[in-house]
């Protein structure tokens, strides 16, 4: 009695013991179905998902934008935990080695990485960024089109594809013009010699904004002016109803503020690359 | 269920060539004939609301040097407003007819000042250019200098001089007019209906014997209205456009003629098919966005106009698309939304963002 039972705790012992499964007991068919299950939500999401917010309603598009990244991360945490133990005899002992093993891992080889996966969980829970919103990071500025585990992709004004890992969110600082929200502020600026009516050209440029067809209603404009040895530097400050439009926003505030300007007789300011650099 | 599936399809999917509303209408001629058997009526009850609103406000002690503005209904052709203020005798503050056109000021000044100054339609003044607003300025200072000025306009212009004049401020409070429900509606377009003491018009939902304006207490009837009233927001001119886009004729304008006892009396049958919902699917054009929000802020405009008001110089195929479009009719060279889309145009534009008139 006492042989057979020492011989069973033995054997569990073993099993225990024993990192992989067998390889003959492992049911590849399931653990297919199920990366391929998890691939299927992952890949639909990131198609419809963009699809439905470019043509639904604007003040859902941040929402829909900001719920693939999601989508994903659930996918494939629910997909891990689900195989995992399909293929390891998931013990507490096997887990510290599993973990012992990935940490070597890590540490030697996969660290970048492993520090953006990680920058991007945080960034999925603490959203210092999502998907749609208009960021700068280092001198590339542009709207968050797709949030990876990763890392993001940056489409910026010049139409180009910018690819950058979360870790930058550890070491930068990361201005994000709109946080979620469904407008930025948009500055148009003018430069003009000091001799002038600046109450004149500040009301004139207050119209400017203020009969834009682009603009929000709900938010502020504000024109300020600072004067500089050159002459005086005007910025109307206002917000477009779609971020999306802030740069038609701001050339067409400009292009009418310099029709103003022009009929008012306002002469430019001239500034010379050196002055403009400091 | 389906509605609401119809509906999601439509916003999502829909193409922009794609003829949402569903093509049931008449022939042209018959159509014309319909026009010519039915104008679109002036909305007794909102014109007794506004009577009694303007009364209520020249009693008040405090009224003179105050402004009281009237948010008039969109796309009302039968420019309710505008004939009450005409037909009241008080002075009447026409809007110019160009961007740089000239404003009868001195007929403002030199009138007496006991006189009350309406201005019926603030929002064809221009209003979201330069000129305009310097005008509108100039305007309220005028108005709000001793004397009782009642303004009007729709909602639209209303929220844009919020922003830009802050007219919320001028004439805080401004007048709306309360929104039909099925029942009133159901009895305004009786009245309307049998205005015609020589024909008896008789409204019959398809496939159903219940004569609509008669037997409103009937369930099936009841839910048309209520629908209509959902649909058209309330607002009676454009449900009257939907009502009359629903009517179909029967054989030769459904006119037939009868003798009831000594008199002989013309009796006219009209179908009622179910009420269509307009649409402004999520992908149509940005440019043509732009051109409906322009149309609805200043409540119609010439082409050339609308194209000065557009955002960017507009290519040759804007006008022509929106003429060609289900949501925007041309009446003596104005540009105007057609009243029946007007909830989906609105609809429309809010889902774009745009800014819309929320009073």
């Amino acid at each position: 009695m006492t042989a057979a039972a020492n011989t069973g705790a033995g054997q569990a012992e073993a099993e225990a013991a024993k990192l992989l499964r067998d390889l003959q007991d492992i049911s590849y068919l399931e653990i297919g179905l199920i990366a391929a299950l998890a691939w299927l939500i992952i890949y639909a999401s990131r198609k419809a998902l963009p699809f439905l917010a470019e043509r639904g309603p604007s003040q859902t598009r941040l929402y829909l934008l900001g719920a693939v990244p999601m989508v994903r991360l659930i996918a494939i945490i629910a997909a891990i935990l689900w195989i995992l133990p399909l293929v390891f005899n998931i013990t507490m002992q096997n887990f510290l080695v599993i973990a012992g093993a990935a940490s070597v891992a890590i540490g030697f080889a996969f660290k970048d990485y492993v520090s953006s996966l990680i920058a991007g969980v945080v960034a999925i829970f603490e959203r210092p960024y999502r998907s749609g919103d208009w960021v700068k990071i280092g001198d590339d500025y542009g709207e968050i089109r797709q949030m990876g585990l990763r890392g993001m992709t940056i489409q910026t004004p010049d139409d180009n594809a910018v690819v950058v890992p979360h870790s930058r969110l550890w070491t930068e600082n990361i201005s994000n013009s709109n946080d979620g929200a469904q407008t930025l502020q948009c500055v148009a600026d003018f430069y003009l010699a000091s001799s002038h009516d600046s109450a004149q050209i500040r009301d004139g440029l207050n119209d400017i904004a203020l009969t834009s067809p682009y603009l929000d209603y709900s938010r502020p404009v504000v024109v300020v002016l600072s004067e500089q040895p050159w002459g005086t530097h005007y910025k109307i400050r206002a917000y477009p109803f779609d971020m999306r439009d802030q740069f038609l926003f701001i050339s067409d505030m400009t292009v009418r503020g310099k029709r103003l300007l022009a009929a008012l007789g306002v002469q430019s300011a001239f500034v010379s690359p050196a002055v403009e650099r400091q | 269920m389906q509605a609401l599936v119809a509906k999601l399809k439509a916003m999502f999917l829909a193409r922009n060539n794609t003829d949402v509303i569903a093509n049931e209408r008449a022939s042209l001629e018959s159509l014309q004939r319909l026009d010519e058997m039915i104008q679109e009526p002036e909305c007794e009850p909102q014109v007794g609301e506004l009577d009694e609103a303007a009364e209520q406000w020249l009693a008040r002690p405090a009224a003179r040097g105050t402004v009281l503005a009237v948010i008039t209904p969109p796309c009302d052709q039968s420019d309710s407003f505008l004939n009450w203020a005409r037909g009241s005798g008080h002075l009447c503050i026409a809007p110019p007819v160009s961007r740089s056109g000239p404003v009868d000021w001195a007929r403002l000044k030199t009138s007496t000042s006991d006189k009350i100054v309406i201005v019926p339609q603030l929002e064809q003044w221009f209003l979201r250019s330069a000129e305009g607003l310097d005008r509108i300025r100039k305007l309220m200072a005028v108005l709000g200098s001793a004397r009782h000025a009642i303004v009007g306009c729709n909602s639209f212009a209303w929220a844009y001089l919020a922003k830009a004049i802050r007219i919320d401020l001028i004439a805080p409070g401004p007048f709306t007019f309360k929104p039909m429900d099925g029942e009133r509606l159901a009895t305004w377009l009786a009245q309307v209906s049998q205005s015609d003491p020589v024909t008896e018009t008789t409204f019959r939902l398809i496939g159903s014997e219940t004569a609509l304006l008669r037997d409103r207490t009937n369930p099936g009837v009841q839910k048309f209205f209520a629908t209509l009233a959902g649909r058209s927001l309330g607002i009676p001119s454009v449900a009257w456009h939907m009502w009359r886009e629903t009517l179909r004729i029967d054989g030769a304008y459904g006119m037939t003629t009868g003798s009831q006892g000594a008199h002989s009396q013309q009796r006219a049958n009209y179908w009622v098919a179910s009420l269509e919902e307009l649409i402004l699917p999520g992908t149509y054009p940005r440019e043509l966005l732009f051109a409906l929000h322009t149309l609805c802020l200043h409540g119609g405009m010439r082409g050339a106009d609308l194209a000065d008001n557009m955002p960017e110089t507009p290519g040759a195929a804007l006008i022509p698309a929106l003429r060609g479009s289900q949501f925007v009719q041309e009446v003596e060279g104005i540009l105007r939304i057609r009243p029946e889309a007007y909830p989906a145009i609105r609809n429309g534009l809010r889902s774009s963002g745009f800014p819309i008139g929320a009073i």
